[in-house]
């Protein structure tokens, strides 16, 4: 109760003072569906208190939300019903709407070797949009090299195989290697390929979903 | 016996000695003496202290010799604060972590050792913490300041405050009009506010901006029409925050909120649909205030600054470690290194004349003015935070190349920009916008042995737009784009947007350039002075003095005084003029006010007539010619300057309000002035949180400026506006005050 309020104190303070968003409506409020990061579909302004993150929608309300520095996937939620699944204040968002996964351990990605865990060091390397879907990519730097990581959402609504999915690839992986997924995406994610245990091998695509 | 009754008298007649000794090396700085005691309270001689917000607890000290003094302090203190005490020193810092006292029994602590120059008056200050109040008092009876030489110390007064001339624009007081030499365009889009935060052209005729909503926009400079809006056309969308652009070849890059990102057409197809993310490599948290200002490109590398935070802080006053750094990315690898630490609001980068980098900070805590700083590696510029914070932090902070005193030629400070050759006198000169006292203000800088550092200069006003980035292109044409803050939508509409500016190459009579020599400043003007005219001594007004940064909002003018003008030397082509100024002092700033009436040659009237010029460091052998006054030299039949007494309300309003206050309705941070005074106000008291309505009357007044939080006026919040009455003596209050009134009363 305390946080929130100091939070709601901040916001009524930058909102004063600080930084004054655009009216709604604004010419410059950036909607333009014919620009590639439409902020209707992928908002890249700081979610829910991460300050590196982002929002991507697939279909036509299914919100992804990314924490950048952690390469992890933080939230999967719906939107409620005709309205965006993303709250802007003040150059920030909050996401709105039902939440379908959620993972707030803080944990990342780790590589397995043999059977044992290497730690590894994200670094976030940027996004595109592409027609038909949005890619995420990131640099896993490990003690004896550098793994690169994909992540892309379809822009169009999942298939019948779950309410969201997401693709995950890997390049540079060494015989015997294989990537984890966080812990918490790892009970919740099912794999259609030979991601077993969340554990990412190969060069391929994994399709991910969430059931 | 004797013998023995003589080494006892003796022994006894030693200590007595040693006991006078060891007071006369010693000196009480007792807090009876301070200016002011802000919001804390007094119990006899002891001031309770709970806040440091508003109070300035410090004593000017002289030495007559050079010695080092170990300062001790007084107090007692029930338990443990989370934040440190600062002492100033002579613009030297420590930081003592307060132990706690039992049952209320005084205590003495170490809290640090330093240098005491010989000579001038040295300000000696205990900085509480500001940022929150406590609920038990540190009680403080005094400091002690002991050194090893007897009789050596003693308290000083402050040196008489000069008065202020009568001002009128561009003679101490703010510029209006637009430079007789430039030409200014205001490419308007009406119904569409460009909050321009970023500026770069891509090619010859391309120009690229950002802004602050997160779009790009490309402007076709050979199609912008006579009339009517210019072709603004968006290539880019869905940015955080962009506060910087840069171009390299055809590359773009921009530094978004929390990331260095460049902008990547991969296909071809005219849009960017890669956003890459080239390095986000230092911490961050949720702080509105926590930008990646600016960009250049140099070397293969992207530069920019980031800012601190404003608001996450935390009641320890923490800041995420690196924040108030200069970074550098390379463009390939994303290799990020961090260039120089200590910055805090650096809302502009830019290069110099000699592609140095340059960076403008904007004044608040650690702060005591604006700045306008020469980044060199390492280089720290003197804001601080806990630990872990900087690792270039160092108690010896790299001074600005340019002070610019907030109110006086700057508020909020923006881009530098150097200006091109085919400006005239004023090619090489850097400029630069600001996003709250508005215009284009002018540095001039020359390199003393080693050491960059110059002067600055009012050069225009009169625009519409508050100028926050700059670009050039081939054929010297600026483009100036502006940007601004504040709930005030019609304000900010009217002040953001794109100005073209072209210099015309009129000829214009002004002060150009200031060159700091072993015994004073010489002054080059754009014209030759009128024959005979500008040795008079008198026709010069100087004043000197220095700054120390505290970790409370900005700061006074540290030994205000007047500087003597022994003379003044007109070279024989009369484009320069030599002050001798024997009481220069390394570290101190130089403003020189001229009097409108100085003529040129050609009878031109001088456009503007004043100069700030920061010495950090005195040339050792290069000493100004001093000459006799020719004959026919001019007596002047006015005086070069009038003391009407009415002008230091205004100049006070200037320093530390305008930046926040209109003189009008016009809401900026806080209220406008107009019509302020006999009205009813809605306040909270946030001590009850009560709310009632009161009557803004002279009492009302001066209660909002020494304790700002005392009364909140309904809507605005606790700590939104510093402590500025802290520094103030009761004249200044009394002069703010009434110019307040006037200007209230003003249609």
């Amino acid at each position: 109760m305390r946080r929130f309020f100091l939070c709601l104190a901040l916001t009524i303070c930058t909102a004063l003072f600080a930084v004054a968003a655009a009216p709604i409506g604004s010419p410059t409020s950036g909607l333009d569906a014919l620009l590639p990061f439409d902020r209707t579909v992928i908002n890249r302004y700081s979610l829910d208190e991460i300050p590196r993150s982002l929002s991507i929608r697939q279909g036509n309300d299914v919100w992804f939300g990314y924490d950048l520095a952690r390469g992890a996937l933080r939230k999967v939620w719906q939107a409620p019903a005709g309205k965006l699944g993303v709250m802007t204040i003040n150059f920030v968002t909050r996401s709105v709407g039902a939440t379908w996964f959620e993972d707030k351990s803080g944990e990342t990605w780790q590589l397995q070797r043999h059977g044992k865990t290497v730690p590894l060091t994200l670094r976030y390397l940027g996004c595109a949009q592409r027609e038909k879907y949005f890619e995420l990519t990131w640099e896993l730097q490990h003690d004896t090299g550098t793994l690169k990581l994909y992540e892309r959402i379809a822009r169009t609504g999942a298939a019948a195989a779950g309410r969201a999915v997401r693709e995950v690839r890997v390049e540079n992986l060494a015989p015997g290697e294989a990537l984890l997924l966080p812990r918490v995406a790892q009970a919740t994610w099912q794999s259609s390929s030979d991601a077993a245990g969340g554990a990412i091998k190969g060069t391929g695509w994994h399709r991910l979903a969430l059931p | 016996m004797r013998i023995a009754a003589a080494l006892l008298l003796s022994l006894a007649l030693g200590r007595a000695l040693a006991a006078t000794a060891d007071s006369t090396r010693a000196l009480d700085l007792p807090a009876h003496a301070i200016p002011s005691k802000g919001p804390n309270t007094w119990a006899g001689d002891v001031l309770e202290i709970t806040r440091g917000r508003g109070a300035t607890l410090g004593w000017y000290v002289t030495a007559q010799q050079t010695e080092d003094v170990t300062v001790f302090i007084d107090y007692t203190c029930a338990a443990p604060l989370n934040q440190d005490y600062q002492l100033s020193f002579d613009g030297l810092d420590c930081f003592w972590s307060v132990t706690p006292t039992t049952d209320g029994a005084w205590s003495r602590a170490k809290l640090g050792t330093f240098r005491l120059r010989a000579g001038l008056p040295v300000w000696v200050q205990l900085v509480p913490p500001s940022g929150r109040k406590y609920a038990h008092p540190l009680r403080f009876r005094k400091l002690i300041l002991e050194g090893a030489t007897p009789g050596n110390l003693a308290l000083a007064s402050a040196p008489p405050e000069p008065s202020a001339p009568d001002s009128t624009p561009g003679f101490g007081k703010k510029l209006t009009g637009v430079h007789p030499a430039l030409e200014a365009r205001d490419l308007r889009w009406d119904g569409t506010t460009l909050r321009i935060s970023g500026m770069a052209m891509r090619g010859p005729r391309e120009l690229l901006f950002t802004t602050w909503e997160g779009d790009v926009f490309s402007l076709d400079l050979a199609a912008i029409p006579e009339a009517g809006p210019p072709p603004f056309r968006r290539i880019a969308q869905g940015l955080s925050e962009p506060m910087g652009l840069a171009v390299d070849g055809r590359r773009i890059f921009v530094t978004e909120k929390n990331q260095a990102t460049e902008l990547i057409d991969a296909d071809g197809d005219g849009t960017f649909e890669t956003y890459r993310c080239l390095s986000h490599d230092w911490p961050c948290s949720m702080d509105s205030h926590e930008y990646l200002f600016g960009a250049v490109v140099q070397d293969g590398h992207l530069y920019f600054c980031t800012s601190v935070a404003m608001g996450y802080r935390g009641e320890d006053n923490y800041q995420a470690p690196l924040r108030g750094s200069v970074v550098k990315v390379h463009l390939e690898t994303g290799k990020t290194e961090i260039v120089a630490g200590g910055l805090r609001s650096p809302d502009g980068i830019g290069l110099g004349p000699q592609g140095e980098i340059l960076v403008t900070d904007n004044q608040g805590e650690w702060l005591p003015g604006n700045k306008l700083v020469h980044i060199q590696p390492d280089a720290f510029f003197n804001f601080r935070s806990l630990a872990p914070w900087h690792p270039f932090d160092r108690s010896q902070a790299t001074p600005p190349a340019v002070w610019l005193p907030q109110g006086e030629i700057a508020a909020s400070p923006t881009q530098p920009l150097v200006l091109p050759r085919n400006w005239g006198p004023y090619a090489g000169h850097v400029v630069f916008g600001d996003a709250t006292f508005g215009g284009l203000q002018r540095a001039f800088l020359e390199n003393v042995e080693g050491e960059l550092q110059g002067a600055a200069f009012p050069f225009s006003q009169g625009f519409r737009h508050l100028f926050h980035r700059l670009a050039l292109t081939p054929e010297g044409e600026l483009y100036a784009g502006a940007i601004a803050r504040g709930q005030d939508w019609a304000f900010i509409d009217r002040v953001s947007g794109l100005t073209r500016l072209r210099y015309t190459g009129q000829a214009v009579f002004e002060p150009l350039a200031a060159r700091l020599r072993t015994n004073g400043i010489e002054i080059e003007f754009t014209l030759p002075l009128a024959e005979g005219h500008g040795w008079n001594p008198a026709g010069y007004f100087v004043t000197q003095w220095g700054y120390q940064a505290t970790q409370t909002y900005g700061g006074a003018k540290i030994r205000y005084r007047r500087a003597e003008v022994r003379s003044a030397t007109v070279s024989p082509d009369r484009r320069r003029v030599f002050l001798e100024l024997p009481g220069l002092v390394a570290g101190e700033l130089v403003h020189v006010r001229l009097p409108p009436s100085l003529p040129a040659a050609g009878g031109q009237p001088l456009w503007t007539g004043e100069l700030w010029y920061t010495a950090n460091r005195i040339p050792r052998n290069h000493p100004g010619t001093v000459g006799a006054p020719p004959p026919h030299a001019q007596v002047a039949a006015q005086p070069f300057f009038t003391f009407s007494g009415g002008e230091a309300g205004r100049g006070l309003y200037q320093t530390f309000c305008a930046a926040c206050h209109s003189l009008d309705e016009t809401k900026l941070v806080g209220p406008g002035f107009r019509g302020l005074v006999g009205a009813k106000r809605k306040v909270r008291d946030p001590a009850t949180g009560t709310t009632r309505e009161v009557k803004a009357d002279l009492a009302y007044l001066r209660e909002s400026i020494l304790e700002p939080n005392a009364l909140l006026v309904d809507g605005y919040s606790e700590n939104l506006m510093p402590p500025i009455g802290a520094t103030f003596t009761e004249k200044q209050l009394d002069d703010l005050v009434a110019f307040i009134v006037k200007i209230s009363k003003a249609r």
